[in-house]
């Protein structure tokens, strides 16, 4: 036998040094219960040993947690319940554990709990299903998992879906009430539709013939009759061409809501230019000038938009000052995000177009009258009209989804500001 | 070769760490959370670390007859070094694994 080296022999102490080393600290921290557990190789199998303190944020978590927790036999018996499941049921501990799962399940969920325990047996399963405790449902969302073969059981998971139901009733309510509305809203259009038809032939017959007859007989007795009596009829047929164009403003303002639109990208300039057409007449007559800038193209419906913006133009006309020549000028920018305060709940880019004239102009305080129904600022002997006008232009405007608003300053003029969203 | 990580501790190699946990248990989560602060504050880049759980994985017992949890082993370099117990005195711990402090 070989006698080792001093260098050897010197190797080896340190070794064993340091192995004696690692071994009283292994043995100081078991002693000092800082090991919670170990694993052994035994028989070629691993065995997995939890000293006490191991378990304990197992058993806190399980307890303590806001979901049920249990384990069920292979008969479905419980052995086991945490806190929370028993408070959902509104039972004591003992009237839980050591009973039937399916005592505290509804009748009608009893079909879907057996194929879902059926099916965690093989693996795990999820599902919906009612409890019925003391007259309650109590409706839930189970997670099965089978616990084999570590254990001879079936853990669930079970989640309370009560609040989730409440709300999701509130919402079907509203939905139901959404869908009455829509209803009632389809029966108002018809029928106003109704009134429309109506109105438009019934109402202006008996008017029609008010004027025939009171205009054939100025014609034919004229002469015949003392002053007075004239003045009457005159005042007859007046009136009776107010209440028509009453009925034609009434009724087109109806058509904005009622008749059938198709909403097609236009160039605003497009109307403007259709417009100057149609009023070609008068714009010479007043000599009007307009400065129209780049205008631009929008989802719109071409035939409200030439209404709109007729009736601003016409009113631009007809509220002009005296012995000054009406200067119309339309713009459009893109608008400032801070303008479009609570009304605007889309999110989306709007353009803000502008109409101001200089004409009589108006008091600011009334801004928001003008485009009330019947409406107007001024007497009938100082200026005619139905005061339909700018409703109409509010109505086309709110089909377009957009705002409209005016700005006034007596002596001044008027601007008219709509905002469009973009295309 | 991987040069001196911090100011305080003389590396000369990357270390190759395993921590053994168990679970949910308390000094497990300890452990992870102790050995983690040790391995940014004072070895930054120069380790890697690798975390198993002998109640999901209990056949690494196998390679090593015995293992504890909490317990850091130190694979690389040699020697290997083991240490059991929680790992909150840091200073103990680098010292266990025989990585020397610069002075």
């Amino acid at each position: 036998m070989a006698a080792k080296s001093t260098e050897e022999l010197l190797l080896k102490i340190e070794e064993l040094e340091n192995s004696l080393a690692e071994s009283e600290q292994l043995i100081e921290a078991i002693k000092a219960g800082e090991v919670d557990a170990f694993a052994v190789n035994s028989n070629d199998k691993a065995e997995v040993y939890t000293l006490q303190s191991g378990d304990y944020a197992y058993r806190v978590l399980i307890e303590k947690f806001g979901e049920g927790a249990l384990n069920l036999t292979e008969d479905g018996l419980i052995v086991y319940t945490n806190t929370y499941f028993y408070e959902l049921l509104n039972l004591a501990y003992e009237n839980v554990v050591g009973s039937f799962f399916t005592d505290f399940i509804d009748e009608g969920s009893k079909k879907t709990f057996t194929n879902l325990f059926q099916k965690s047996l093989k693996g795990s399963s999820k599902g919906e299903i009612n409890l019925y405790v003391n007259e309650k449902i109590i409706p839930v969302y189970i997670s099965l998992t089978s616990l084999q073969p570590k254990l001879a059981t079936v853990g669930v998971i079970i989640t309370d879906l009560s609040e989730k139901k409440k709300n999701e009733e509130i919402i079907l309510k509203y939905q139901q009430d959404l869908e009455l509305k829509n209803l009632e809203l389809l029966q108002s259009n018809n029928e106003l539709a109704s009134f429309t038809y109506i109105a438009s032939h019934d109402l202006q017959e008996p008017l029609r013939k008010i004027q025939t007859f009171s205009n054939r007989i100025l014609d034919k007795e004229d002469g015949n009759f003392p002053a007075n009596i004239s003045d009457y009829f005159q005042r007859i047929i007046s009136a009776s061409e107010r209440m028509q164009n009453l009925i034609v403003g009434l009724l087109n303002y109806s058509r904005t809501n009622t008749a059938e639109v198709i909403y097609t990208p236009t160039s605003l300039n497009s109307i403007i230019d259709e417009v100057k057409t149609n009023l070609s007449e008068l714009l010479e007559e007043h000599q009007v000038s307009m400065e129209i800038s780049a205008l631009p193209v929008l989802n719109i419906v071409p035939l409200q938009f030439n209404q709109l913006f007729s009736n601003i133009i016409l009113n631009a006309i007809k509220y002009k000052k005296q012995n000054t020549k009406p200067v119309i000028k339309i713009t459009a920018v893109m608008a400032d995000a801070a303008e479009l305060q609570t009304n605007n709940t889309a999110a989306c880019n709007y353009w803000k177009i502008k109409i101001s004239d200089n004409g009589i102009g108006f008091e600011q305080q009334y801004a928001d009258k003008i485009f009330e129904l019947f409406q107007r600022l001024h007497g009938r002997n100082e200026y005619e009209g139905t005061g339909l006008g700018l409703a109409i232009c509010r109505k086309i405007v709110q089909n377009h989804h957009g705002f409209i608003k005016a700005e006034g300053k007596p002596d001044v003029g008027a601007t008219f500001i709509i905002y469009l969203p973009s295309l | 070769m991987k040069k001196k990580s911090t100011p305080e501790l003389i590396v000369h190699e990357k270390l190759t760490l395993q921590l053994y946990v168990s679970g949910m248990s308390p000094k497990s989560m300890e452990a992870i959370e102790n050995i983690k602060r040790l391995c940014d504050e004072h070895l930054k880049e120069a380790f890697e670390l690798e975390i198993i759980d002998i109640y999901k994985n209990p056949e690494v017992a196998s390679q090593q007859q015995i293992v504890f949890s909490p317990s850091l082993i130190k694979s690389l370099p040699l020697p290997k070094k083991t240490l059991v117990g929680n790992f909150s005195d840091s200073e103990k711990v680098i010292k266990g694994l025989g990585i020397a402090f610069k002075k």
